[in-house]
């Protein structure tokens, strides 16, 4: 039987590599946008596509950053079809000053779980879903965000400390409810 | 102090642990390979000498399923995913109503993500692949959706009971 899968001689295809080497970190970027699977794994294959469509980069990190720029693109295009009236690009968030708050900037975790701020984070509203993902776990500041997703500076930093606090809201009432079972 | 961030940065991978859905490599291939782009798909070449045991084990493969039927596979062709995914919503959505107005409105933006289908995925696949071929992947296609339609439903019971 050895003999038999020795003689097998699989050589994948360069797509094959590629997809092997970047399709999860996509999937995930994609899926935190969206928070769906279905849409997430669509969107991580247009992007792979399109890679294939262009020429290659000189270097890794510039391959990488490009396929994160347009999977977020693509992710955030899919939002905006969504059409949901989760307030993305309410205006009237500006209105009232944004105050960061002490109490949500110090906030222990301890006793939190991963798959109670996953939840959290799932629960907001699409716009703060987005801000919140790119800054905390793409690693861009407010002028990237800006740049990508056509707000304001001031906007996204608002929409950040508004998803923060909802997050902060939301863990603290979860963890009020296990004290009281 | 960037708690959030700092506790995001320390369970990374936990974030990330979501498992794809089953078929997403092949769907990939599926969707490369209908835009051009493959160009050296995997290369197989077998040994003269080891073309009986091939050969055997392709007839056991053949005709195990031929004597060992699954009298279950015998019933899921007729499985109409979209009636089953249906049936289900009409019943989330009942008892979405008896929540209040934010559970509610979770429940049902995320029914209407699990269900929405622009175009019906049975009409986006080719009339050239075989019935057991499309059989596949409709079922990689709806069970997942199915799964996390039933997730819904718990999650919704839960909260009635509440």
């Amino acid at each position: 039987m050895n003999l038999l899968f020795k003689n097998f001689i699989k050589t994948p295809s360069r797509e094959e590599v590629i997809y092997e080497e970047c399709h999860k970190r996509l999937f995930y970027t994609s899926l935190r946008i969206l928070n769906n699977s279905m849409e997430a794994e669509e969107i991580m294959h247009d992007t792979l596509l399109k890679y294939f469509d262009r020429e290659d980069f000189d270097t890794i990190r510039e391959r990488d950053a490009w396929l994160k720029r347009v999977c977020i693109n693509l992710s955030i295009d899919r939002l905006r079809k969504r059409k949901v009236e989760e307030g993305m690009y309410k205006s009237e968030e500006l209105i009232n000053p944004v105050i960061e708050n002490e109490y949500v900037e110090n906030y222990s975790f301890k006793g939190i779980s991963v798959e109670d701020v996953k939840n959290a984070l799932n629960s907001l509203a699409s716009g703060y879903r987005l801000v919140l993902s790119l800054l905390l776990f793409e690693g861009y500041d407010y002028e990237e965000i800006a740049q990508i997703t056509g707000l304001k500076e001031a906007s996204v930093r608002s929409q950040y400390i508004r998803g923060k606090a909802r997050i902060v809201e939301i863990l603290e009432s979860k963890r009020s409810n296990r004290n009281i079972n | 102090m960037e708690n959030l961030k700092d506790f995001i940065d320390e369970n990374r991978q936990g974030f990330e642990e979501e498992n794809l859905i089953p078929g997403h490599k092949e769907r990939f291939l599926h969707k490369i390979g209908k835009t051009g782009h493959v160009a050296n798909r995997p290369v197989i070449r077998m040994n003269r000498a080891i073309w009986a045991a091939a050969a055997a084990i392709l007839v056991l493969l053949v005709a195990v399923p031929l004597v060992v039927t699954d009298e279950s596979e015998l019933q899921s062709p007729g499985v109409s995913y979209s009636q089953l995914i249906k049936d289900k919503s009409t019943e989330i959505t009942k008892q979405a109503l008896l929540l209040n107005p934010s559970d509610q409105n979770t429940v049902l933006t995320t029914l209407g993500q699990l269900e929405f289908e622009s175009v019906p995925f049975e009409d986006q696949l080719p009339d050239s692949i075989s019935p057991k071929e499309k059989e596949e992947l409709m079922k990689s296609y709806y069970v997942p959706k199915l799964e996390g339609i039933e997730r819904l439903e718990k999650y919704v019971a839960a909260l009635t009971k509440i």
